[in-house]
C-alpha cells in the first residue's frame, strides 16, 4: 500500500468562553495503492478539502495516522517529518491563486528543484523548465510570463509541471478542474491521467463532480458530514449504489436523462445541524428510509466483495 | 497607467526631489552660513540679502530653512524606515503563526495604541533627553503599530492564498515562504503608508521640537525656529511664516506622493478589465 | 404559435478601453417566445454575460451596444434611463451570478424579499410579509419559517440562490434573465436550483433565458439552446437537435469534453479577444476546416430547425 489514512479526525473548538467542538472529520479510514485512482466524493464543507490538508502535513490532524509506504508521516507534533517533504504534493482548485503573482512560470517551476536540492547545473535550468512544459502541451514562450496573463486551464499545467518536478510518489488533485470550463478540463484531466500512468503515482482525486470522478477513479469514496459512507470500486458504485446519499447524488440528472432530476429527493434539512443526533447516523435527519435502528450511528462495513457502506439496511440486504 | 499622469504625485515627487537635492547640496547652496550670529542685523524683513530675513540674533532664516531640511528627512526617512521594520517584522511573525504568538504581539500593539501617540514621545523623547537620534527613537517607539497591523492583516488573507500551500508541500521552511513569497506580495500597502507616514512624521518631529524637544538649540529646526519665532509674531512674523511653509509644503509633497501610489498600486486599480 | 417575447437583432457591444475598442460579441440574434426557455451556453469569456447585461442596459460606463432589442414592440436601447429603471425587475427580471455577493448582509432574508416586493407591487407592509413567506415557502425554503428572519451569512450557497430567486421575481416579470444560477453550487444544489427554475417556468408561464456553461443544466431546462463561441453566437436550435445531434463543430466538441462522453478535448484554446478574425472564429481549432472557411464571412444557415454558422454544417454530418 501506498498511502494509508488511519482513524484520522480533526475537530475546531470555538467561542471563548463556551466552547463548542465542531467535528469536521470522524475517523476516517482509507488506503491507497501504487499507481491507483481513489476518487473522494462530497458536497462542498463535508471535509475533504481538510483531509487533503492534514494528508499533506499542512494542518495537524486531532488524531490520527497517516502512512506513507508503511512508514509514519507526522511527527509527534502533528508536523511532517523532514524526509517525506516532496513526496506528496497537491493540486489546488483555484488556478488563480496557485502560482506566486509576482514571479515568473520558470521561477515558479523551478522553485521545487531547488528547495529539495535536486538542482541540476545553471545551463540546464531553461532545458528543464522547457522540457517540464512540453510534458503538459505549454510552449517554451511561457517560461517568460507571469501568472496574470495566463488562462486558468494553462496554469493548472504549469501547476501540473511543478508537481511532476519532483515525481512524488502521491499526488492529491483538489477539485482541479472545478474552475475550468468543459473543453479545458478535459485537457487537463487528461494531462493529469497520462502524468499519473506514466510516472506510476497514487493519486487521490476529490471532487463533487461524480461523472469526472467517474472517469478518472478506480475507487470510489462518498463523503458526507466527515465521514465515508460508501467506498467501492468506481463501476459497483455506480451501477450499484448503496447508501441513500450516494443514490441521492448519482440522481443527478445526465444528459440522456433529465427525467430523473425532477425524481431526486430534494433534500429537507441538509442544513440543519446534526448536533442533536449525536448518535445516530450522519444522515439521519435527511434519509428518506430513516428507521429506528438508525439512532444508532453504523459503521463502514463490507457488503459485498470490496463494498462498504455505512447503513443499516445496506447492511441487512 | 503610469504614475507620472497622476499631476499631484508627480508634483510630490518633483518638490521631494528638490528637498533631497536641497538637504545634500545645502552649504552650496545656502547664501550664508546658518550659525553665524550677527546681533546688528536681527530681526530685519525679508530684504535683497536676506530673501526671507533674519531671526533675533542676525542668523539668516533662509539658510537655516535649507539646513533645516537635512534634519527633517533624516528624522523623517530614519523615522519611517525604523518603523517599517519594526512592523513588517513583527507583523508577519505574528500573522504567519497565528496562534499565541501572534496573541502577545497584537496585544502589544494594543498596549502602544492605548496612549496618544504624541505624549507618549514627548515622555520617551524627555527621559532620552534632546538630540535628533532620540527624536527618532521617540517617534519610532509610537509609529510602528500601524505598520505591524497592517502587514498582519495582509499576510494572515495570503498566507491562506493555496501556491503558499503548495510551496510548503514542496518543503519550504517558514523563513523561506516569509522572505520569498508573502513579504514580495504584501509590501503594498506599506510602500503606499511608509511614503505618507514621512510627512506625518516631520511633522510630528517639527511639533516635538516646537515643544523644545528636538535636536540641540543652535541647530537649524524647522519646529524651533517656529518656537523661537513665536515671540516676535507681530513685528516679524517672517520668523514663523517661512519655517511653516517648509513644514507644510514638505508634508503635503509626502501626502501627495503616498495617494499616487495607493492610485497605482492597488490591485483593484490595476485590474479593472470587464468579462 | 407562441409569440416572440424579445427578439435580438444585429445587437453588438464594445467597450472602449485605452487601448481601444474591444468587442464583446457581434452582430447576435435571438429571440425568446413568450414562457419559453432559451439557454445561451458558451466558455468563461465569450461574452455570453455581457450579453445578458446589455438586454437590461446595465453595462459599465464603458459599454456601448449597437443594433436592436425589440422587447414587446419596444426597442430597448431606445427608452431612456427612467423607463428602463422601471422595466428591470418588473417586466424583465435578473438573477445574478454571485450569491454571496448580490444579498445585503445586514438585512434578514424576509426584509430584503419584502423591500422587493413593497417596490414592485405597491403593497403594504403586512401585506408583503404575508407574500413574502409564501414567496420563500414556494420556492425553495418550504417548511422553515423561521428562515425569514435569518441573515444571509447563515445560509449556504444553494439556498441564498434561492432566495435571489424568489427576489428577482417579486416584480412577476415576463422575461429572467439568470447568469450562471448554478455557478460554484454543487451536484445536489444545483439539483435543487434546476428544479426551481423549472418550477418558476411553469407556474408563472415566464420566460427565461439562462445563462450557463453547464451543458447538462441547460439540457435539462432550456426548451431552446443558442452556443455562443468568440462572440458570436454559432448554433441555435431546438434542445433535442443541439446538444443531441449537433451540427457546428464546436458544439461538437463541448458535448465530446464532458466525461459521461470520454473527455475528448477541444485542441488548443479559444483566443481572448478575437479582435480581427476573418471568417470563421473557430477556423484554428476545428477539425473540418477548410481554406475558404478563413476568408470568407460566414453567414448562419438554416438546416432544418437549427441556424448554425458553419460552411460545411450539413444534415447528414455527426460526429
Amino acid at each position: 500500500m501506498l498511502l494509508r489514512v488511519e482513524k484520522i479526525s480533526k475537530e475546531y473548538t470555538s467561542g471563548i468562553f463556551r466552547s463548542r467542538r465542531h467535528r469536521v472529520l470522524e475517523e476516517v479510514t482509507f488506503a491507497l495503492a501504487q499507481g491507483e485512482t481513489l476518487g473522494l466524493v462530497g458536497e462542498s464543507g463535508c471535509g475533504k478539502s481538510t483531509l487533503a490538508r492534514i494528508i499533506l502535513g499542512l494542518t495537524p490532524p486531532s488524531s490520527g495516522k497517516v502512512f506513507l509506504l508503511g512508514q509514519e508521516v507526522f511527527s509527534r507534533g502533528g508536523r511532517l517529518k523532514k524526509e517525506f517533504f516532496g513526496r506528496m504534493q497537491i493540486v489546488f482548485q483555484h488556478p488563480e491563486s496557485a502560482l506566486n503573482p509576482r514571479m515568473k512560470v520558470w521561477d515558479s517551476l523551478l522553485e521545487p528543484l531547488l528547495l529539495q536540492k535536486k538542482n541540476p547545473l545553471k545551463e540546464e535550468h531553461i532545458n528543464r523548465c522547457s522540457k517540464l512544459l512540453r510534458r503538459v502541451g505549454l510552449g517554451e514562450e511561457y517560461l517568460c510570463r507571469y501568472p496574470h496573463e495566463l488562462s486558468g486551464g494553462q496554469i493548472q499545467r504549469i501547476v501540473l509541471a511543478q508537481v511532476l518536478s519532483l515525481q512524488p510518489d502521491l499526488l492529491i488533485a483538489d477539485e482541479p478542474t472545478s474552475q475550468l470550463d468543459v473543453s479545458v478540463q478535459a485537457q487537463v484531466l487528461r494531462i493529469l491521467k497520462d502524468i499519473q500512468v506514466e510516472n506510476n503515482i497514487g493519486l487521490l482525486f476529490i471532487s463533487h463532480d461524480l461523472d469526472v470522478v467517474g472517469w478518472i477513479s478506480d475507487r470510489i469514496a462518498v463523503m458526507l458530514r466527515g465521514q465515508i459512507i460508501e467506498h467501492a470500486p468506481a463501476g459497483l458504485i455506480r451501477r450499484k449504489p448503496l447508501h441513500p446519499y450516494t443514490r441521492l447524488l448519482l440522481g443527478n440528472y445526465s444528459m440522456s436523462d433529465s427525467k430523473k432530476a425532477s425524481r431526486a429527493v430534494p433534500r429537507r434539512s441538509m442544513e440543519l445541524d446534526s448536533g442533536i443526533f449525536e448518535n445516530a447516523c450522519v444522515y439521519f435527519s435527511d434519509c428518506p428510509q430513516a428507521q429506528q435502528e438508525c439512532r444508532q450511528k453504523p459503521w463502514l462495513q463490507e457488503v459485498s466483495d470490496g463494498h462498504y457502506a455505512a447503513c443499516w439496511q445496506a447492511v441487512r440486504k | 497607467m503610469c504614475i507620472l499622469e497622476n499631476k499631484l504625485a508627480f508634483a510630490g515627487m518633483v518638490i521631494i526631489a528638490m528637498l533631497v537635492i536641497l538637504a545634500l547640496f545645502a552649504p552650496l547652496l545656502a547664501p550664508h552660513d546658518p550659525y553665524v550670529q550677527s546681533l546688528g542685523q536681527s530681526l530685519i524683513g525679508p530684504c535683497r540679502d536676506y530673501p526671507f530675513g533674519t531671526d533675533e540674533f542676525g542668523r539668516c532664516v533662509l539658510s537655516r530653512i535649507i539646513y533645516g531640511t537635512r534634519i527633517s528627512l533624516v528624522i523623517g526617512l530614519g523615522v519611517t524606515t525604523m518603523s517599517t521594520i519594526i512592523g513588517v517584522v513583527l507583523g508577519m511573525v505574528a500573522g504567519f503563526h497565528n496562534g499565541r504568538l501572534d496573541e502577545i504581539i497584537m496585544r502589544v500593539v494594543d498596549v502602544f495604541l492605548a496612549f496618544p501617540g504624541l505624549i507618549l514621545a514627548l515622555v520617551v523623547a524627555g527621559l532620552l533627553g534632546p538630540g535628533t537620534l532620540n527624536v527618532v527613537i521617540a517617534l519610532t517607539v509610537v509609529g510602528w503599530m500601524g505598520y505591524a497591523r497592517v502587514i498582519r492583516g495582509a499576510v494572515l488573507a495570503e498566507k491562506e492564498k493555496e501556491y503558499i500551500g503548495a510551496v510548503q508541500t514542496f518543503g519550504a521552511g517558514d523563513c523561506y515562504i516569509m522572505l520569498r513569497h508573502l513579504l514580495p506580495n504584501v509590501m503594498t500597502p506599506i510602500v503606499v503608508m511608509a511614503s505618507a507616514g514621512v510627512g506625518y512624521v516631520i511633522l510630528a518631529a517639527a511639533g516635538l521640537s516646537f515643544l523644545g524637544l528636538g535636536a540641540e538649540p543652535p541647530a537649524p529646526v524647522w519646529g524651533a525656529m517656529l518656537n523661537y519665532g513665536k515671540a516676535y509674531l507681530q513685528s516679524a512674523p517672517h520668523l514663523t511664516i517661512f519655517p511653516g511653509l517648509a513644514i507644510m509644503i514638505t508634508v503635503l509633497a509626502f501626502n501627495f506622493l503616498g495617494d499616487g501610489l495607493r492610485d497605482q498600486l492597488d490591485p483593484r486599480m490595476k485590474n479593472l478589465h470587464f468579462r | 404559435m407562441a409569440t416572440t417575447l424579445l427578439s435580438i437583432r444585429g445587437l453588438t457591444t464594445v467597450f472602449h478601453c485605452r487601448q481601444g475598442q474591444i468587442e464583446a460579441f457581434n452582430n447576435v440574434d435571438l429571440d425568446i417566445d413568450q414562457g419559453q426557455v432559451l439557454g445561451l451556453i458558451g466558455e468563461t469569456g465569450c461574452g455570453k454575460s455581457v450579453l445578458g447585461m446589455s438586454i437590461l442596459r446595465l453595462l459599465p460606463p464603458n459599454g456601448v451596444s449597437r443594433g436592436q432589442i425589440i422587447y414587446k414592440y419596444r426597442d430597448l436601447l431606445g427608452l431612456s434611463p427612467q423607463v428602463m429603471q422601471r422595466i428591470r425587475g418588473a417586466e424583465i427580471g435578473l438573477l445574478p451570478q454571485n450569491p454571496s455577493a448580490s444579498l445585503n448582509p445586514v438585512l434578514s432574508v424576509g426584509q430584503q424579499l419584502m423591500e422587493g416586493l413593497r417596490l414592485h407591487r405597491m403593497i403594504k407592509k403586512e401585506k408583503a410579509r404575508v407574500a413574502a413567506q409564501t414567496l420563500l415557502g414556494c420556492y425553495g425554503l418550504r417548511g422553515f419559517n423561521n428562515r425569514y428572519d435569518e441573515y444571509p451569512h447563515q445560509l449556504s450557497g444553494g439556498m441564498k440562490q434561492r432566495v435571489l430567486a424568489a427576489l428577482s421575481i417579486t416584480g412577476k416579470p415576463s422575461l429572467l434573465i439568470a447568469d450562471e444560477p448554478t455557478k460554484g453550487l454543487d451536484g445536489v444544489a444545483r439539483n435543487q436550483v434546476v428544479a426551481l427554475l423549472r418550477q418558476l417556468t411553469r407556474e408563472t408561464k415566464m420566460a427565461l433565458l439562462l445563462i450557463t456553461h453547464d451543458l447538462k443544466v441547460a439540457a435539462n431546462l432550456c426548451d431552446q439552446i443558442a452556443v455562443m463561441y468568440c462572440g458570436e453566437i454559432v448554433e441555435n436550435g431546438p434542445v433535442g437537435k443541439v446538444l443531441v445531434s449537433p451540427l457546428h463543430p464546436y458544439t461538437q466538441g463541448l458535448l465530446a469534453s464532458l466525461p459521461e462522453n470520454g473527455l475528448h478535448p477541444i485542441p488548443d484554446y479559444s483566443p481572448g479577444v478575437p479582435g480581427d478574425i476573418q471568417g470563421c472564429r473557430f477556423y484554428p481549432r476545428c477539425r473540418y476546416r477548410q481554406d475558404k472557411c478563413s476568408c470568407q464571412t460566414i453567414k448562419n444557415k438554416r438546416i432544418n430547425e437549427t441556424y448554425v454558422r458553419c460552411l460545411s454544417a450539413s444534415e447528414g454530418r455527426e460526429n
